[in-house]
């Protein structure tokens, strides 16, 4: 039997057994033990064997190596005459009981100390809960489907740049016609899209996903009741599959609910089947889910809007169906070069994507200032323990003179710091769950899903252990000074200044204010990063306007009714008092997602644009600045339409652009004459550049439907809600009124994720900021009241007020003059890690730097002058009597 | 020089810790995960010795003449008894079975077997 540790060791069992051995002089010997007692008890008694091999390994080392100076046994005998006898389980038991009881009464007679630590625990492993709880739902809890790493998402891949797009229909029906590697192929709209459920009273928006008829065999779950859809259902129509949510929000859970007729978008559906409320694969509502059958392969539409998801084949690895996937997507490329030619396909794991998504830096940035903050938090909790283990020296001195073994006294104090924690850390789990609810409202909607869950267990039990691994860290050193002050307590019969606990403490608070630093300057650096992305000027008038979708019915099938409604919504709302402008449009800027292709007439190159189909007044309702020609009206006479400014710089560089022709999707689609220009508008975001953008005036055989409408008026557009809803009840009874919102809540909604983010962090920041004060008010409070006799006997001997305040001032100066460097230093070091999440800022802006740490001197000098006035108030009379 | 029963007897009464280690080398060498293990074996896990008393015990034995390193590879340490080492195991056990059966006279224990 080999005890080595080699390579087949696991690399945590190597790394536990490493620092296991640390604390022994003999390291390598105490390295070969612990790996062979880690491996032995693992094998035998698998988890519980390996945490018993810990405690084991812990305690030992605590009792032989970490000896405290001044306390050694004179030689430890071979030969004892008094038989002391090992404690046996029960004995240990009852030890553990009588500490537990011994803590709690301890707890109970100094309440204050108690709420102080119990808080301070709660604080850090609330920030960690917040974060590991939004981590775990959104990225890390295993998707609820069997053999759920075979999901996969299919995207099509730029060949120019290597960006991801939605497919086009014809790429999806190539793959699902030729791929072999995939089981199954299915794919569902991009964006929900809204549909309403009539027949009952009062019009209801439900969030809709029309998906193709394979799309439940991909995930393989099963319905709640009835079936799912099945490939008939995407010829025939007419049916859908309700979410659990739905089916108790809006039927009551009724049981004979498969076969229940309503009216969805305005045709007679048959509910077919009900799946569970797990049944959710990105994030977002889903309440419906319908049936649709994508256009064939050919001819090629040049739009990328599917979004495509399968199942790999068994036995089938990823990167076999990936190159299958790019032998298919270069076929087409050169069947089709004027649609495929720039695009290849990528299969992307379901359970990868979701780790990779652009949040899961965010959340590694999070995560770590969590962590920051539970090692602050515990910074106070040991420099709390120091101070108290000093004004307990009597009751330690006596304890071990009735003969309490060191072992006993230390036990007894890491007794006392896992109440603490474990408390703190349950009161964490509600606090960070808490908080994220708080924060739930401006979360983008994935994470504010997530954010509303409750904790699952895996989170719960993380944070307790945290709680767990921080009472170790924060009541070893402080037990271990205990049982050597207690000893010097026996040999000197007087209470003492530790002067090493002091010196500990002050090395805490100088770390504190460090991190406290380090985090101060984060966090303000992404708040003005923030403020600059607020400023960004988005191309249109956010102040002013409001929009809302309007979901046409698909029984309103003709161009001609479909433009006749759309024309009274827009002539009722221009009765509205205060209404100037009213359009209707396809997708507002900074909602929008997708996009198409244009091919300037006698040119080869496809440009890719934002494709927009409006309604005469878009300028004008969005606040879009017209720099050339004119703006569209309703009764154009051929299609015509608006190009952006970065589309003319492209399509023609220096010409002028009114009067060119534009081919829509492909070399021979439908002409499109240019009539105008106006400014950029950000489409997806405010941090980066706009893409080009093609406003159509909506005529029969546009691709895109204008339901969304943008009203502009005079008066504040919060308060015209009501009267928008009625006007538009008024042209049609059954016609909804969805997501009505102002423009300025348009771009709130696209910066939530980064608000979000800012909330934490700033709430971190803001709790390192009072644990710093905490920790020097602490500091200076203890040396205060065990230098009063001193500076007693100072002041009778001509000292000043001043000077003693001064005196105490100068521990704070100290802490500040070692931890605002080293916090600066290491700040510089993070704020170039940061520089992914800022927005025209450098990450060494001296302002920021400045700010932050004046702001936490300020702080520190704050929470240091309440003991210093204290310090220049001592009467000497009475501290020398 | 004493013979080896007279020093063994001069080492009595021995530290549980002592004798338990002495019991696991009993059998022929050991290293020191094995009477880490032994030991718990024999004490039905009451008895837990981490790497620092196990080797801070060895040293002390082995100071005392009471075990010897019977060899070293690269890491591992395998420790022997010597004939002292031997002659004290037997010494304490003699001195507690002697313990053992006046407790059973004073009806302290049961007899074996009963």
């Amino acid at each position: 039997m080999n005890h080595q540790s080699d390579s087949t060791t696991p690399r945590w069992r190597r790394w536990l057994a490493r620092a296991l051995a640390a604390p022994y002089a003999d390291r390598p010997t105490a390295r070969a033990f612990i790996d062979a007692a880690l491996d032995d008890s693992a094998r035998r008694r698998g988890w519980p064997g390996v945490l018993d091999t810990v405690r084991v390994c812990i305690v030992d080392a605590m009792i032989t190596r970490w000896r405290p100076r001044g306390y050694r046994i004179t030689a430890a005998p071979l030969a004892n005459s008094i038989h002391r006898t090992s404690p046996t389980r029960s004995v240990l038991m009852s030890h553990l009981v009588q500490d537990l009881r011994f803590a709690l009464r301890q707890l109970r007679r100094q309440p204050a100390f108690a709420a102080v630590a119990v808080i301070t625990m709660a604080l850090g492993v609330g920030a960690n809960t917040a974060i590991f709880h939004v981590a775990w739902q959104t990225m890390l809890k295993p998707l609820p489907y069997s053999h759920s790493d075979q999901l996969v998402e299919v995207w099509e891949v730029a060949r120019r740049n290597n960006s991801q797009n939605h497919s086009m229909p014809g790429k999806f029906r190539d793959v699902q016609r030729d791929a072999r590697s995939l089981a199954v192929v299915a794919a569902y709209t991009g964006r929900s899209g809204t549909t309403d459920l009539t027949g009952t009273a009062e019009p209801v928006q439900l969030s809709m996903r029309a998906v193709t008829g394979n799309y439940f065999a991909v995930f393989g779950m099963s319905p709640l009741v009835g079936r799912t859809l099945t490939p008939a259902d995407e010829r025939a129509g007419g049916t859908a599959v309700i979410s659990e949510a739905l089916w108790s929000r809006q039927f009551g859970r009724r049981a004979d609910i498969a076969g229940v007729r309503v009216r969805l978008d305005g045709r007679n559906s048959t509910i077919v089947g009900v799946m569970p409320e797990a049944f959710s694969v990105e994030g977002g509502r889903v309440d419906v889910w319908m049936p649709y059958s994508p256009p064939p392969d050919t001819p090629r539409l040049a739009a990328h809007y599917l979004r495509v998801v399968g199942r790999l084949a068994p036995g089938v690895t990823l990167e076999q169906a990936n190159a299958e996937i790019a032998t298919i997507a270069d076929r087409a490329s050169a069947m089709f070069p004027e649609s495929d030619r720039q695009w290849t396909q990528r299969v992307v794991s379901l359970a990868e994507a979701r780790r990779a998504s652009s949040t899961g830096d965010a959340f590694t940035m999070l995560g770590l200032a969590a962590l920051a903050v539970l090692l602050m938090a515990c910074g106070n909790l040991m420099s709390l323990q120091l101070a108290r283990g000093v004004a307990r020296q009597r009751e330690f001195g006596i304890r071990s003179a009735l003969g309490a073994s060191r072992r006993r006294v230390i036990l007894q104090l890491m007794t006392e710091g896992m109440v603490v924690a474990i408390a703190g850390g349950a009161l964490g789990v509600l606090v960070g769950a808490w908080s994220l609810r708080a924060l739930a409202a401006v979360a983008p909607p994935d994470l504010s899903v997530a954010a509303r869950q409750l904790p699952d267990w895996p989170v719960i039990a993380l944070a307790l252990g945290l709680a767990c691994v921080s009472a170790l860290s924060f009541s070893l050193v402080p037990a271990w000074r205990s049982a050597a002050t207690a000893a010097r307590w026996l040999q000197q019969r007087t209470e003492s200044t530790d002067g090493r606990s002091a010196r500990i403490r002050q090395a805490l608070v100088a770390a504190q204010i460090g991190i406290a630093v380090l985090l101060l300057i984060s966090a303000t650096l992404l708040v003005s990063s923030f403020s600059r992305v607020l400023r960004v000027n988005p191309g249109f008038k956010a102040d002013g306007a409001l929009t809302f979708d309007a979901s046409i019915p698909d029984r309103i099938d003709s161009y001609a009714r479909r433009r006749a409604l759309l024309d009274g919504i827009a002539g009722a709302l221009m009765e509205v008092r205060g209404v100037t402008s009213v359009c209707a449009i396809n997708e507002i800027p900074l909602d929008a997602q997708g996009g198409m292709t244009y091919v300037p007439e006698g040119d080869t190159r496809m440009i890719g644009a934002a494709p927009r189909n409006i309604t005469q007044g878009c300028i004008d309702a969005l606040g879009l600045t017209l720099t050339r020609g004119r703006a569209v009206t309703d009764h154009e006479q051929t299609r015509v339409g608006i190009v952006s400014e970065s589309f003319t710089k492209t399509a023609w560089p220096n010409q002028n652009p009114i009067g060119k022709r534009v081919h829509l999707g492909v070399p021979d689609g439908a002409l499109i004459e240019v009539v105008g220009v106006v400014a950029d508008a950000l489409q997806n975001s405010l941090e980066f550049r706009a893409a080009p953008q093609f406003y159509e005036a909506y005529t029969d055989g546009s691709a895109f439907e204008p339901n969304r409408f943008v009203v502009r008026a005079t008066v504040p557009p919060a308060a015209l809600f009501d009267e928008v809803r009625r006007a538009v009840r008024g042209v049609d009874a059954d016609q909804t009124v969805a997501r009505l919102r102002t423009l300025r809540d348009v771009i709130d909604r696209s910066t939530a994720s980064r608000q979000f983010d800012l909330r934490l962090l700033g709430a971190f920041a803001l709790v390192a900021l009072t644990l710093a004060a905490i920790g020097v008010y602490g500091l200076l409070s203890q040396v205060l009241a065990q230098r009063t006799r001193e500076l007693g006997v100072r002041l009778a001997l001509g000292a000043t007020p001043r000077s003693l305040s001064r005196l105490m001032m100068r521990y704070a100066t100290a802490a500040l003059a070692i931890g605002l460097p080293i916090g600066v230093g290491a700040a510089v070091l993070a704020a170039n890690l940061l520089r992914q999440f800022m927005f025209r800022i450098e990450p060494t802006d001296p302002t920021v730097y400045l700010a932050a740490t004046a702001t936490l001197a300020a702080i520190v000098w704050a929470a240091a002058w309440l003991p210093a006035r204290r310090a220049a108030r001592i009467d000497p009379a009475a501290t020398l009597r | 020089m004493a013979s080896v029963e007279t020093r063994a007897q001069s080492l009595l009464p021995l530290t549980p810790a002592v004798f338990h280690l002495l019991l696991a080398l009993a059998e022929g060498p050991l290293h020191g995960y094995a009477i880490a293990k032994a030991v718990a074996d024999h004490s039905d896990n009451s008895v837990r010795l981490g790497p620092g008393t196990l080797y801070g015990t060895l040293t002390r034995m082995a100071d005392s003449g009471l075990v010897r390193e019977h060899s070293a590879d690269d890491r591992r340490r395998v420790y022997e008894l010597t004939p002292l080492g031997r002659a004290v195991a037997k010494a304490e056990a003699r001195r507690l079975s002697q313990l053992v059966i006046v407790a059973r006279r004073k009806s302290l224990l049961s007899r074996p077997g009963k």
